[in-house]
């Protein structure tokens, strides 16, 4: 499956999560190394009014979705990946009005685990967050039938097959 | 809280649940999850309402892994907020969660626990369930936030 193929299947998985469209999340590009996600850093978002900051959640909600995404590209086929555990260190606070990025990439993929990094930014030259998002594999089994076929299309069932 | 375990002195007086649903326009994106503090046996607890618009998975449903991160980071910042007097909203330096059972689309509930306070940094645990499943969380999660009161 090429790079672009996958892209297309980040943008159809976080158009099937209600929350990602609440706040218009982008998928940028999907690379050998990982995804690119994007959104509008817009005033809905703000978790501090008074220096017009982004909320951190919202920075949560960002890396989970692009580590998440992350660790389903890089599996054989599809599969459902529940986050155990995440965790962001703030090293500068998201200002409001501008485009926030998030790159996320596999570190280790288990049998049973997918280890990921991401790093949020809105001026590349300065990270903002560091990200690191642990998922667990659900399995073949596991994940609903049709999931692959949701994400790629007939070329989905293709992989899935092989 | 459990204020015995680092010292009511330190932390002083907490504000009410009341007083602390009056500092939303400070945080817009917690009004959009649907965020509300609550009173709960005597402590200051915090709910997130049942809101379609925070589905993660919606073949479950289940509520996005990020949404209940921002919930209980909502809560920590809160709490934070109830015992330094409200006037600033703390910066969070880190924030970690682990996801202990999905979280279906149902209100959910919060509390903190100050682990310490320090001259400068507040160490907050929250635990977050639904139902009334208080002693078996959907996630638990860990704060380091600046205590507002002594930031730059």
């Amino acid at each position: 499956m090429t790079n672009q193929q996958k892209l297309l299947g980040v943008q159809r998985f976080m158009a099937l999560i209600p929350h990602c469209k609440a706040l218009n999340m982008q998928a940028e590009a999907v690379t050998d190394e990982g995804v690119l996600l994007s959104l509008e850093a817009s005033s809905p978002f703000v978790g501090n009014a008074q220096r017009q900051l982004i909320h951190g959640g919202v920075l949560s909600v960002l890396m989970d979705t692009a580590c998440g995404s992350a660790a389903i590209m890089q599996l054989p086929e599809p599969e459902v990946c529940p986050t155990i555990d995440l965790r962001l260190d703030h090293y500068r606070p998201a200002t409001q009005g501008r485009k926030i990025y998030c790159r996320a990439w596999v570190t280790r993929l288990a049998r049973q685990i997918v280890f990921t990094e991401g790093l949020i930014w809105q001026d590349e030259a300065e990270p903002l967050v560091k990200g690191t998002g642990t998922f667990m594999r659900l399995g073949g089994e596991r994940t609903p039938k049709g999931f692959a076929r949701q994400l790629f299309g007939e070329q989905g069932d293709e992989n899935a097959r092989e | 809280m459990h204020e015995s375990e680092v010292g009511s002195a330190q932390l002083g007086q907490r504000l009410t649940a009341e007083k602390v649903n009056s500092w939303f326009d400070l945080i817009p994106y917690a009004q959009m999850l649907g965020v509300e503090a609550v009173e709960l046996e005597g402590s200051l607890a915090f709910q997130l309402q049942e809101k379609s618009s925070n589905v993660g998975n919606p073949l479950l449903p289940a509520l996005h892994g990020g949404v209940v991160a921002a919930f209980m980071e909502t809560a920590a910042i809160l709490n934070v907020m109830a015992y330094s007097g409200g006037e600033r909203v703390p910066k969070v330096i880190d924030f970690s969660i682990d996801y202990l059972r999905s979280a279906r689309l149902k209100p959910t509930w919060a509390v903190c626990e100050v682990g310490r306070l320090g001259k400068r940094i507040v160490n907050v645990s929250v635990t977050a369930w639904q139902d009334s499943a208080r002693e078996q969380p959907i996630a638990l999660a860990r704060a380091h936030l600046v205590w507002p009161l002594n930031e730059d």
